[in-house]
C-alpha cells in the first residue's frame, strides 16, 4: 500500500496526490501539519525524512522524499504506457530533468512567495516574485516556441509527462503568491491543458478547468 | 483627434483565443475578460463579474456562456446578459449584465475599443504586401507606456532587420498611430506592430510577419529576442496586482459533473425555408436545420442565431406542437438595431444559411394544476402563443391574451386563429388602457388558481408583475421573460426624474439627488463613503440602512419582505418617492 505524508495546502504534495489521482493509484495519507504545528520539524517525522520536508512517500519497505523524485518513482513504476516518464524515449529524458529542476526553482521563488504571503514566513516576498517573473518570462517564451512546433505540454512529445505535472502546482497558485499571470498568456493556455489531462484534481485554489471543445 | 479610448487597439492574436480559453488582458487600464464562443465570435467583457466582483478570467468557457468560478453564474455570448442563477434554477435569471466592449477580428489579430466613436467603422488590417504567408508572433509586455514603446520601436526598426531577412540599411518604417509596418527594401516581407495600451506604463506589442515563403521557427525566435534586447521584461509589480476583490473559497473547487452535451452538437447551421412578412416589422422565419432531426422543443425556449453580420441574436420559438422539424421565429426590425434584427431582415432570405444554438428554456411552463393566464405584448408573442398553442395541444386550460398597436400589427394571426382559449387583441390601447385592462384582467381571476406569464416590453412586463401582486398572486406564480432587453451597452444606472432631499443620519448633513443622478453618485459626491461593486442592484455591496422614505427599490438583490420592510436601500439603482430619504449612516 502506498502511504503519502501530506499536507492539504502544500503544491509540492498536491503534485503528488494529482500524479496518483491520473496514474489511479489508491493509496493512504498520513497528514502532517505544516502549518501551524510545524510538524514536520518534529523528531518523529524526521526519522522519516531527515531534511524535515514534505512529501515523502512510502511503497511498502521503500521511502523516498523529494516530490519531483516521487513523480518520476509513480510514473516509472505504475505507469504501464511509458508515457508520464518515458524510459524508452531517452532524448526526451534530458527535457524532463530540466524541468524537474525548474520545478525546484518555482518552489524557491512563486512558493516561498506564497508562503510568505499564506503562513507570514519571513522570506523577501518581493525578491521572491521578482525571481518568480523570471521563471514565468521563461516557461512563457518556451511554451510559445512548443506551440509553433505543434506541441502543447513542456517537453516534445505529443503526452503530458511528469515535467509538467512537478511545474504545474505553485504556476497554478501564482496569484496567492501576489503575482499575476496575465503577461504569459502561452501559461495560462498550458494550466488549462494540464487540467484537462483525464484524471485531474484540485486543490485549495486550483480550479477545474472546462471541457475542451468537441 | 479620437482619444485611445475610441480608437480600435489589438488587444490579442487569434491564437490567443482557442475555443474553451479566458484571455485576461488590459486596454488603458481596463481589465478584460476575453473569449471565444464556440460559434467563433469574440467577446470583450469586463474581467468582473457582476455578481460578486470576481475576475471572469478565473471562471469557465463553456462555449456560448461564460461561467463565474465563484457562484455558478452563467453571462451569454454576445449580450453579456445573465442566463444562468444556480442558486434558483428555472427562475429568471438576474438581470445582470457584464460590461460588454466592441471587438473584431480582422486578419488574425482581435481589436477592441472601450468607447463607440461617431462611426462605426470596423478596424482595418489589410494585409501591408500581397502575401501568402501571415504568422502571428510572440506578444511581449513591455514596462513602457505605448506611445514611448512605438516611438523606440521606431528608432530600433533596422533590429528587426534579420527577422525580415534583409539587411539593416535597407529597413523603411511606416508609423500610422501605435501601428508601425516595416519592410525592407528589395524584399517583399513585411513586418507589421500593434502597440497596445495596456495601461500607464505598460504596453504589449503584438506583431504579425507577412511573407512568401514559409516564416521559419528560427525567424520567430528571433523576434523574441530582439525585442528580449530592445526591452526589459515586464514585471508586474505587486501594487498593480490588485488582489482579488473576494477570496474564492475551496468548496467551489468543486469539479463540475459533466452533464452538458458535447459543443459540437450545440450548434448547428440551418436553412432558410420560408419567410413571411407579418406585421409591418415583424418577419416570421422558418429554420430547417441542414441535417434533418427531431427537435426536442418545449414551448418558452429561444434560440441563439448568428446573423449574417456576425451578431448573435436571441429569439423565441413560436413552434405549434406538430412542428418538430423545423424552428419558427419572429423578429422585429428595432429601429434603434444594434446591427442583429437590421441583418436579420437584410440579409436573410429564403436560401440563406444560418448558424443556431440548440433550443434552450427559461420561461419554463409551471406543472399543471393551475390556469395559465397567457399575457402577450408586441413582438413578446412568440413565446406566449407557443405556449398557448402547447396547452390547448395537451389539453391543459389556459387563456390567452395579446396586446397590440393596432390590427396590422397583429402577428402570427393564423397561428392566433387556432386558439380556443384566446381573447381577441386588444388593439391601440394607450398606458391608461393598458393598465385598465391588464388590471381588469388580473382581478377577474382567482390568483390562488392562475399562473401569470407575461413576454413583451419591459414596461408592460413590470406594470403587470405590479397590478398580479396586487391582485394576490405570489411572486412564484408570475412568470416573465423580457424581451428585446438587449443591455449589452453595460450597466444603465436608474436615475431619478424628481429630486428629493436625503439625510445622513448621524451628521445632518442633507444633500439633493438632482434629476438624471443616481442615489450613490449623489452621495459619493457628497463625500459619503459607501462600498459599491456592480451598479446595477445585483451584487449587494452598497446596501445601506435607512430610518425613512418612500423608497423606489430597482435592485434584484433585495427580497421582497426586505423591500417591503423599507429599513434598507441599494442606492446604486434604487431611490426614494418622498420628497426626503433619510440614510442610516
Amino acid at each position: 500500500m502506498l502511504k503519502l505524508y501530506d499536507f492539504e495546502l502544500s503544491g509540492n504534495c498536491f503534485k503528488v496526490r494529482l500524479m496518483m489521482s491520473i496514474l489511479g493509484l489508491v493509496y493512504e495519507t498520513e497528514v502532517v501539519e505544516f502549518y501551524p504545528g510545524r510538524e514536520h520539524k518534529t523528531p518523529a517525522f524526521l526519522q522519516i525524512n531527515p531534511l524535515g520536508q514534505l512529501p515523502v512517500l512510502e511503497d511498502g519497505e521503500k521511502t523516498i522524499r523529494d516530490s519531483q523524485a516521487i513523480l518520476v518513482y509513480l510514473a516509472a513504476m505504475y505507469d504501464s504506457t511509458h508515457q508520464w516518464y518515458p524510459v524508452n524515449r531517452p532524448d526526451v529524458l534530458g527535457d524532463i530533468q530540466i524541468w524537474l529542476a525548474f520545478a525546484d526553482s518555482l518552489t524557491g521563488s512563486i512558493s516561498a512567495a506564497r508562503l510568505h504571503e499564506l503562513f507570514m514566513y519571513d522570506f523577501d516576498a518581493e525578491s521572491c516574485r521578482s525571481r518568480a517573473y523570471d521563471l514565468l518570462d521563461v516557461m512563457d517564451k518556451h511554451l510559445w516556441m512548443q506551440r509553433q512546433r505543434g506541441f502543447t505540454y513542456l517537453c516534445p512529445m505529443t503526452h503530458a509527462t511528469v515535467a509538467d505535472i512537478a511545474c504545474f502546482p505553485y504556476v497554478a497558485m501564482a496569484d496567492e503568491a501576489g503575482l499575476c499571470l496575465q503577461d504569459y498568456p502561452s501559461v495560462r493556455l498550458w494550466l488549462d491543458e494540464v487540467k484537462r489531462v483525464p484524471g485531474f484534481t484540485v486543490m485549495s485554489g486550483i480550479f477545474p478547468a472546462g471541457d475542451a471543445a468537441h | 483627434m479620437v482619444s485611445l479610448n475610441q480608437q480600435w487597439h489589438v488587444i490579442a492574436s487569434s491564437e490567443d483565443l482557442p475555443f474553451r480559453h479566458v484571455y485576461q488582458t488590459r486596454l488603458l487600464g481596463q481589465e478584460l475578460a476575453v473569449w471565444r464562443d464556440d460559434a467563433g465570435e469574440v467577446n470583450v467583457w469586463e474581467n468582473r463579474c457582476p455578481h460578486r466582483g470576481v475576475r471572469l478570467s478565473l471562471g469557465l468557457n463553456v462555449g456560448d456562456q461564460l461561467k463565474c468560478q465563484y457562484h455558478g453564474w452563467k453571462y451569454e455570448s454576445g449580450s453579456g446578459q445573465c442566463s444562468f442563477v444556480p442558486a434558483h434554477p428555472g427562475a429568471k435569471p438576474s438581470t445582470a449584465c457584464v460590461r460588454t466592449f466592441q471587438c473584431a477580428e480582422v486578419d488574425g489579430v482581435v481589436f477592441a475599443r472601450l468607447e463607440a466613436a461617431g462611426s462605426g467603422r470596423k478596424p482595418n488590417n489589410s494585409a501591408p504586401i500581397d502575401a501568402s504567408v501571415a504568422s502571428n508572433l510572440r506578444s511581449q509586455t513591455v514596462s513602457l507606456n505605448a506611445i514611448e514603446a512605438a516611438g523606440l520601436l521606431q528608432e530600433a526598426a533596422t533590429l528587426f532587420a534579420p527577422v525580415l531577412g534583409g539587411s539593416a540599411d535597407k529597413i523603411q518604417v511606416l508609423a500610422t498611430g501605435l501601428i508601425i509596418d516595416l519592410t525592407c527594401a528589395g524584399l517583399l516581407d513585411s513586418l507589421r506592430l500593434f502597440v497596445q495600451p495596456e495601461s500607464d506604463g505598460r504596453a504589449v506589442i503584438h506583431a504579425r510577419l507577412y511573407s512568401n515563403r514559409p516564416i521559419s521557427l528560427q525567424r520567430k525566435w528571433t523576434f523574441i529576442e530582439i525585442l528580449g534586447k530592445l526591452f526589459l521584461p515586464a514585471k508586474e509589480s505587486t501594487s498593480s496586482v490588485a488582489a482579488l476583490p473576494i477570496r474564492l473559497i475551496a468548496s467551489d473547487a468543486t469539479p463540475q459533473a459533466e452533464t452538458s452535451k458535447p459543443a459540437a452538437s450545440q450548434q448547428f447551421w440551418c436553412t432558410v425555408t420560408s419567410r413571411r412578412s407579418e406585421t409591418p416589422d415583424i418577419d416570421s422565419y422558418w429554420l430547417t436545420p441542414d441535417e434533418p432531426q427531431e427537435l426536442d422543443l418545449e414551448p418558452g425556449m429561444h434560440i441563439s442565431v448568428l446573423t449574417p453580420s456576425r451578431h448573435l441574436r436571441q429569439y423565441s420559438l413560436v413552434n405549434t406542437p406538430e412542428e418538430r422539424d423545423v424552428l419558427v421565429i419572429g423578429v422585429k426590425h428595432e429601429v434603434n438595431s444594434r446591427g442583429g434584427s437590421r441583418s436579420m431582415h437584410a440579409d436573410v432570405q429564403v436560401g440563406t444559411r444560418v448558424q443556431v444554438s440548440l433550443p434552450r428554456n427559461q420561461f419554463i411552463l409551471q406543472p399543471p394544476g393551475r390556469t395559465a393566464l397567457l399575457i402577450a405584448g408586441g413582438i413578446g408573442v412568440t413565446p406566449i402563443l407557443a405556449m398557448a398553442l402547447h396547452l390547448q395541444h395537451v389539453g391543459r386550460p389556459y387563456s390567452f391574451h395579446y396586446l397590440a398597436r393596432g390590427e396590422q400589427h397583429v402577428a402570427f394571426p393564423d397561428r392566433i386563429a387556432t386558439l380556443a382559449s384566446g381573447h381577441p387583441p386588444y388593439l391601440g390601447l394607450d398606458v391608461p388602457g393598458t393598465q385598465r385592462t391588464i388590471t381588469e384582467l388580473l382581478e377577474s381571476v382567482d390568483s390562488d388558481k392562475h399562473d401569470v406569464y407575461v413576454c413583451g416590453p419591459q414596461q408592460m412586463i413590470e406594470l403587470v408583475a405590479a397590478v398580479a401582486q396586487q391582485a394576490g398572486f405570489t411572486p412564484e406564480h408570475i412568470h416573465f421573460e423580457y424581451f428585446g432587453l438587449t443591455p449589452s451597452t453595460g450597466s444603465i444606472p436608474v436615475t431619478t426624474t424628481t429630486e428629493y432631499q436625503v439625510a445622513i443620519n448621524s451628521t445632518g448633513q442633507e444633500f439633493t439627488v438632482e434629476p438624471g443622478q443616481t442615489l450613490l453618485k449623489a452621495c459619493l459626491d457628497h463625500g459619503i463613503t459607501i462600498d459599491y461593486s456592480c451598479e446595477q442592484g445585483v451584487c449587494g455591496a452598497c446596501v445601506t440602512s435607512v430610518i425613512s422614505g418612500d423608497l423606489k427599490h430597482e435592485d434584484v438583490y433585495l427580497s421582497a419582505k426586505e423591500k417591503e420592510g423599507g429599513k434598507l436601500i441599494m442606492p446604486c439603482v434604487s431611490g426614494c418617492n418622498s420628497k426626503k430619504l433619510v440614510l442610516n449612516i
